[in-house]
């Protein structure tokens, strides 16, 4: 029997973000971070602790696992002014060409959208992260700003029909291919 | 499916690049041992050099595309410098063209495209290397 064909979601990508709405909405307007260093995006999970009861004499009487953390690290290549006014860390660049960076938290929720190159490949949607900025410098590859999105689960979308609708982030699949 | 031989991707390669090389070179497009000798027009050839056999298949290919040189009065043919220019600026077209016919397949350039003379004839070619890796598990 013929398997699905599976397309890989392999090689370049965009990363965009946007800051989260109401409820715990997915973004209404996402920004493209720009150029994304090579090889440099990775979404990584660390699993939650796990917690035993343990009875007199060793017994395991019960186990449970908390959820674990998800984070999404990418680094962009020469970052523009307009991303660091976007991100809310900095002003606009003066009339000298300054822009001075007042922080590297950028404020509030943000939502991130993961696209990868191929048509028909899965990317993710995370309606809710804490963004953190690190800028970075060297003489081999100039300036870049490393962007970590630490995703944490909705908590404020409406039930429906009394059933919960928060959720860590969807995946969803490419309709057209990265050009 | 499963692990391809460097012949049956060669193919698959030549397949994928004969529109965009009818339409880039003067000359023919060949698969690897095809061209002849005695050619001397601008012809292109395709070669996959190795590939593994891990489920996520990763090899090396490279499209050499012979330019032959040109006459500028002196004793030997010159290589045609603006051609060479021309031939090794379809670098990342290749790779698109390549990526874009089949997403089982990831293909990058290896190198920068580069100009080489053919040893002992006054013909040059352009190396465009690529290193690609295949998805076998895909039926």
């Amino acid at each position: 029997m013929a398997k699905n064909k599976v397309i890989a979601a392999w090689s370049k990508c965009k990363v965009e973000f946007g800051f989260t709405g109401e409820n715990d909405a997915f973004a209404a307007e996402l920004t493209d971070v720009g150029y994304i260093k090579d090889k440099s995006t990775e979404l990584s999970a660390e699993e939650g602790d796990a917690l035993q009861l343990v009875a007199s004499g060793g017994e395991v009487v019960a186990e449970d696992q908390n959820e674990g953390t998800l984070q999404l690290v990418t680094t962009v290549i020469e970052p523009s002014a307009a991303l660091y006014k976007k991100l809310g860390i900095a002003e606009d660049e003066d009339q000298s060409g300054e822009q001075k960076v007042k922080t590297h938290i950028v404020p509030g929720d943000v939502s991130v959208k993961v696209t990868p190159k191929n048509k028909g490949a899965k990317g993710i949607k995370a309606p809710v992260c804490r963004l953190s900025v690190a800028p970075a410098f060297d003489e081999e590859s100039g300036n870049a700003l490393i962007l970590t999105f630490k995703i944490t689960k909705t908590t404020g979308i409406p039930e429906v029909g009394g059933e919960d609708q928060n959720y860590w982030y969807s995946r969803f699949t490419t309709t057209a291919a990265l050009t | 499916m499963a692990v391809k031989g460097t012949t049956e991707i060669e193919l698959e390669m030549y397949a994928a690049l004969q529109g965009l090389m009818e339409e880039t070179i003067r000359g023919d497009f060949y698969p690897s041992g095809t061209r002849p000798v005695t050619a001397t027009t601008e012809d292109a050839v395709l070669t996959v050099s190795n590939a593994g056999a891990l489920q996520i298949e990763e090899g090396r290919a490279r499209l050499n595309i012979f330019v032959p040189g040109i006459d500028n009065g002196g004793e030997a043919l010159v290589p045609d410098k603006g051609r060479l220019r021309e031939l090794e600026a379809i670098g990342a077209q290749v790779v698109k063209t390549l990526n874009d016919a089949d997403t089982d397949y990831l293909f990058e350039l290896l190198n920068a495209p580069t100009s080489i003379q053919v040893p002992g004839k006054q013909e040059w070619f352009v190396n465009i290397a690529l290193q690609f890796k295949f998805l076998t598990f895909n039926e």
